[in-house]
This record gives structure tokens, C-alpha cells and sequence, in this order.
């Protein structure tokens, strides 16, 4: 906050008593306020930037064949403070591993980030989407399909057909 | 005779449905401005700027539930809105909006009524439309409810006398009590100009007794959350609601009638510049409502009688030395 | 012909709703009642021709001393009115009250006397003349200038008084 935009209320020791001045100073700086622009951010319509550490929806990221990069090591789960992480793995013969089922709750997540820390493959990382919104419980359960991509969970209004009238 | 009936009727159909819309875009308008110096957009997401946003706000209000309260006083608290909506409502008669026109070759007034005593006349359905809010607090038989009631009377019967005062100081300038003959003896030079003490002891005890901002004892909503109309609900609340402001879009009328010349101006029509000055009242009161916090209650009594009230007598006792002299 | 019922209309709801001020227990509807006799009897001035009387009728009246009442009652939280037994003395007291001033005044009226809208200054042709606020102001301060003064002196002293009563002893 600037000094210029604080103003005064009590007088200052030895000042003398004002009445109208700081009432006519008042007016003056809504009526400046009302000429300057909104800083609301439309939300559905428009949208915060949000830092580049934002921690939103998890994605499990996937190499250039289009594999799961998790070897499901299970040190997420084991960190995970809120136990939101199940997963079951699965080793294929000549030891390849890779989870069977991860299931992520992100109703009980808090979103600290630590899985995404502790990963040595850099298999789990958070995305920076935080708008998501379903009907059902069942829905926040993230499977392997769900945890794919996060972009498409980004809210998005829908708009009925007289909306797009209405404007 | 019969003809004479017709055109009243016509222009009183006139005059309330324009009115009336004027008064619900009054409430987005409202919000609008607040919303702007407060750096926000106010309602937008109704129709193109929020223009729906009056009837969306009506339609809501029909579908609402209504409740009346166990231990209410049923008759008073259903009477106490319609005397809130009906009291602004019927001031609209003396509002001189124009002069005349001539519409189809014949002459066409551009008032409902000219009494000769039209300012008394609005003097006394105002006092009368304050009833509204009082009964309303007291049939609620809710205490805040009551405690709005009680402060409604009080500022009532203070702000009123400091009004009466600034309205004598214009009739003596005027040497009328019609709004009409008021309007026209400001033909050359408006009386905000002769009398700007007088404009200004109007313009605050006029926001004293519509209970705004920074005077709204009645309906306090940190202290009274909401005061006389916190048990009202649904279409009654919605007519407390729409009284106040017709009761606002009536205050900017009569300071035009009064201080601003009415529908006197250069090149636009009368009735024209009659809108002009009404919503540049308003939007007066408005901007000063985002501006000044809440007085505290001693301090509203203090400000009427100890100093609007001695000071509206001194001006009317000088107005009329000088009216006298010259 | 439609004014005179109108005007018939008007005395005679005037005069319900001043009995229903009696005869209502709760004070606050007492009040109302009363709010509302006063409003109609500025109609009753209106058809008459005295729209200045009207006017003071409803803001004086119906408007600011009713608004006192009603703020008296409130603050005092006065819900119903005292017990069956205390209203039925005073309704025989009333009862007595209005046999006596009811022949009264119509005895005045029949004798044309004291009520100055009769044959007084404040006729309908002086007030088509003159105009309604030029008569009475003329009246009021030539004829009537010293009970005028009187009364407002009284009011003054009645204004001290209060404000003496209700100032903090200092002591």
C-alpha cells in the first residue's frame, strides 16, 4: 500500500478539527475510483494465472511410446500424509513393473505435493488445474485413465442454447 | 368530461409504468455504480451488462417462500408494505416531469396534478409512507425488527422538521406551494443558486428520511441485520424494497422541482433535462453511499438538532429578511 | 350530487374509525385507527374546500404527532390495554361525555353559532375571492394575532419544560 492511498481519519496531534474538507476528499476518490477500471477477474470466463509451483489435479507422466513412466515403487503411497494414493503393482517377467491400478482419491488429497517430490522417475507430477468440479464422490476417485491428462478437467461453463441469447 | 377522464387515465398508466421502470433499473443501477467504485463490474451475467437483471430479481422474489412469523401482528405486518410502496407511488401525481407539449393539435400537460398545495401534499404522504417501516418492525414481533421500527420513528420525526424547514426557504423564494409555479419561477435563475444551504439541509434530510447510507438507522445491518424488514420475505420484501427506491427516484424529483429548475435548460426538451437533473441527483446520493460509513445513532439525533435544525431556522429567518427586503 | 356522498362517505368512516380508536384494546391499533381518522378527516376538509387545512391536517396530525404516539407506545412496549374492569368505568364515564356534548353541539349548529365556517370570515365565496392561504393568514394574524401568540408561548413553555424534566440533575 502506497502512503498516498491511505487517508486519514483522525487528525494528527495539534491539527485542528475538519468536517467538510475530508468529506468532499472522500467523494473525489471514489469518483476516481469509479473511473478506473475493475480489477475482478471474470471467473468461468476468464482466468487466474496461477504460479508455475501451483499444485492442482495429478497426472502420471508417460515416455515418447506412450508408456507410464511409474514403476510402481509405492513410495508415494507411502508418504502420501492423507493416504490418498492406492496402487497395486504388477512385474512382468525380466522385471518389468509397472502399476496395475493407481487410484488417486483427490477428495482426500491436500495436495502437499510430496509424492511428486519423493518420485525417482518423476512418474507423478501436479498439474496446475484447480477447477475441477463433478456430481458424484466415485467421480474424484482418479484411475490411470482419469490421471492421463489433466487439462481436460479445466471447468468450463455450459451454457444452454438461450444463454447465448441472453449474452 | 369524458375525455378529460380518458387522457388522466392514459398518462396516470403513463406515468406509473415509466416510473416504475425507471425505479427497478434504479436498483441496478445502483448496483452497477457501487460495484465500479468498489473496482468491481456489478451484476453482468443476466442478460447483455446485467440489463435482465431487474426482472430476474422480480421473477425470484414471486417464486420465493413467504413467511409470516408466529408471534407477527398478521394484519399490520401485511399492511405495513403496502403503505411503504403505496406512499411513493402516489407522490408521483404532483411530480411536474414537463410543461406542456402539443400532441394532435391539442395541449397536453406533462404533470397528473397541479395542487395548489403541492408541496404539502408531498410533504404529508411522505410522512405518511414512513408509517410502512415502522409497523413493519413492530407487527414482526422480532426485536431487531423492532428496535428498526422504533429508530424509524425517531429519525422520522427529527429529519422531517429540518426538510419542512429547507422546503419554506424555496416556497418563500417562490411565493407558491405548487411544484408547478415552483418550476416556473426558476425560469431564469434556479434556486440552488439563491439558496444553497437550503439544497443542501434538503438533500441530507431527504437521505435521513429514505433511512441511506450514511443515515440508515432503520435497517442498520451490522447492528440490526437488516432492521425493520428482517422477518419479510418474498413479494413483501421485494415492495419494502421497490418503496425505497421510488421514494429515492421521488427525493431526485422534487430536488429538481425544488432547487434545480425542474425541466429549465437549453436546447433539449423539458422533460429531457427534467431526467437529466433527477439521475444526477441519484447518482449523487449513490456515490455518497460508497463513500461515508454508517453515523452512530447519537450522533444522527445530534447532527438533526443540534445542528441541521438550528441552522435551517437561521436560513429561514435570513431568506425571509431578504425576500422582505428586496 | 357524487361529491356530497363522497363527502357523507368520508364523515361517516371518519367517525367508525374514531370509535374503533376507543374500542380497540391493542394501543399500537389503537393508534393506527387514529392515524387513520385523522387522514380522514383531511379528506372531509378537502371537500370542503380547505386543501392548506388538509395538508396541515395529515402532516401535522396523521403525520408527526402520531409518529410521537406511536414512538411513546413503542418505546414503552404498551402491547394491550389495562383489564376489562377499568374500561367498562371509563366506559360509562364516556357514555356520559357523549350524551351531554353530542345535544351540545348540535345545539350550536342548529343555533348557527360559534362555528365560524357558517357565517364567518371563511366562507366558500371569500375563499374563491381571496384564496384559502391569503384568508386564513389574514385572519390568523389581524383578528386572531393575540390567542395566536398566546398559544405558541404556551408551546414554548411546554418545549422548556420537557427539556427540563428530561436534563441529567447535575448533582
Amino acid at each position: 500500500m502506497k502512503e498516498s492511498d491511505i487517508i486519514r481519519v483522525r487528525k494528527r496531534q495539534g491539527e485542528k478539527e475538519k468536517y467538510v474538507a475530508p468529506l468532499l476528499k472522500g467523494l473525489g476518490y471514489t469518483m476516481k475510483k469509479f473511473w478506473s477500471k475493475p480489477k475482478t477477474i471474470q471467473y468461468p470466463d476468464q482466468k487466474r494465472e496461477v504460479s508455475e509451483r501451483w499444485r492442482g489435479l495429478h497426472e502420471l507422466t508417460r515416455n515418447e511410446a506412450g508408456e507410464l513412466n511409474c514403476v510402481a515403487c509405492g513410495l508415494c503411497a507411502a508418504i502420501c500424509p492423507a493416504m490418498a494414493i492406492d496402487l497395486t503393482p504388477y512385474e512382468e517377467e525380466g522385471g518389468i513393473r509397472y502399476p496395475k491400478e493407481f487410484v488417486i482419491d483427490e477428495l482426500r488429497c491436500i495436495f502437499c505435493g510430496y509424492c511428486e517430490e519423493v518420485c525417482p522417475k518423476g512418474a507423478i507430477k501436479l498439474s496446475k488445474i484447480y477447477d475441477y468440479a463433478d456430481f458424484s464422490r466415485e467421480a474424484f476417485r482418479f484411475d490411470i485413465e482419469k490421471l492421463k491428462d489433466a487439462r481436460q478437467f479445466r471447468f468450463r461453463e455450459k451454457k444452454a442454447r438461450y444463454q447465448y441469447l441472453l449474452g | 368530461m369524458s375525455e378529460l377522464l380518458l387522457t388522466l387515465a392514459v398518462k396516470s398508466v403513463l406515468v406509473v409504468s415509466v416510473c416504475m421502470l425507471m425505479v427497478a433499473y434504479l436498483t441496478l443501477a445502483e448496483r452497477k455504480i457501487l460495484g465500479f467504485i468498489q473496482l468491481r463490474y456489478g451484476p453482468n451475467r443476466v442478460g447483455y451488462w446485467g440489463l435482465l437483471q431487474p426482472i430476474a430479481d422480480g421473477i425470484k422474489a414471486f417464486l420465493k417462500e413467504e413467511l409470516t412469523p408466529a408471534n407477527a401482528d398478521r394484519k399490520v405486518f401485511l399492511l405495513a408494505p403496502i403503505i411503504s410502496i403505496a406512499a411513493p407511488m402516489l407522490l408521483l401525481v404532483v411530480i411536474p416531469f414537463g410543461d406542456t407539449v402539443t400532441l394532435f393539435g391539442r395541449e397536453f400537460t406533462l404533470y397528473l396534478s397541479n395542487p395548489d398545495i403541492g408541496i404539502l401534499f408531498v410533504l404529508g404522504i411522505s410522512t405518511l409512507g414512513s408509517y410502512g417501516g415502522v409497523l413493519g418492525g413492530w407487527a414482526s414481533g422480532n426485536k431487531y425488527g423492532y428496535i428498526g421500527g422504533v429508530r424509524s420513528t425517531a429519525m422520522m420525526v427529527s429529519y422531517e422538521l429540518s426538510m419542512a424547514f429547507a422546503v419554506i426557504c424555496v416556497v418563500l423564494l417562490s411565493n407558491s406551494l405548487s411544484l408547478v409555479d415552483i418550476v416556473h419561477s426558476q425560469a431564469g435563475v434556479w434556486n440552488i443558486f439563491k439558496a444553497p444551504v437550503a439544497f443542501l439541509i434538503f438533500l441530507i434530510s431527504g437521505l435521513a428520511e429514505l433511512n441511506r447510507t450514511p443515515f440508515d438507522m432503520p435497517e442498520a445491518e451490522a447492528e440490526l441485520c437488516c432492521g425493520y424488514n428482517v422477518e419479510y420475505s418474498s413479494m413483501k420484501f421485494a415492495l419494502f424494497f421497490f418503496g425505497e427506491y421510488t421514494h429515492l427516484f421521488i427525493l431526485g424529483c422534487l430536488t429538481t422541482t425544488l432547487f434545480l429548475g425542474g425541466w429549465h435548460g437549453p436546447l433539449l426538451p423539458g422533460i429531457i433535462w427534467f431526467f437529466i437533473k433527477t439521475f444526477a441527483v441519484i447518482f449523487l446520493c449513490i456515490w455518497q453511499r460508497a463513500t461515508f460509513p454508517r453515523l452512530r445513532w447519537d450522533f444522527v439525533m445530534k447532527l438533526e438538532w443540534k445542528f441541521l435544525l438550528p441552522l435551517a431556522i437561521v436560513n429561514v429567518l435570513a431568506t425571509g429578511f431578504i425576500v422582505a427586503i428586496f | 350530487m357524487l361529491e356530497s356522498m363522497l363527502l357523507y362517505l368520508a364523515a361517516a368512516l371518519t367517525l367508525v374509525t374514531s370509535v374503533m380508536v376507543a374500542v380497540t384494546r391493542n394501543t399500537v391499533h389503537s393508534a393506527l385507527w387514529m392515524v387513520a381518522s385523522c387522514f380522514l378527516l383531511a379528506v372531509v376538509f378537502l371537500f370542503l374546500r380547505l386543501q392548506f387545512m388538509a395538508a396541515l391536517q395529515v402532516i401535522i396530525y396523521a403525520g408527526a404527532v402520531m409518529m410521537f404516539i406511536i414512538f411513546a407506545i413503542m418505546m414503552l412496549n404498551l402491547r394491550v390495554n389495562p383489564g376489562r374492569i377499568q374500561l367498562r368505568s371509563t366506559k360509562t364515564a364516556g357514555l356520559v361525555l357523549v350524551l351531554f356534548l353530542f345535544p351540545a353541539l348540535l345545539l350550536l349548529l342548529g343555533m348557527g353559532r360559534g362555528i365560524a365556517a357558517l357565517q364567518g370570515q371563511v366562507s366558500l365565496r371569500a375563499l374563491e375571492q381571496f384564496g384559502e392561504v391569503p384568508l386564513l393568514a389574514n385572519v390568523m394574524f389581524s383578528d386572531y394575532l393575540l390567542p395566536f401568540e398566546l398559544v405558541s408561548i404556551l408551546l414554548t413553555v411546554g418545549v422548556i419544560g420537557a427539556v427540563a424534566l428530561a436534563k441529567k440533575r447535575k448533582d
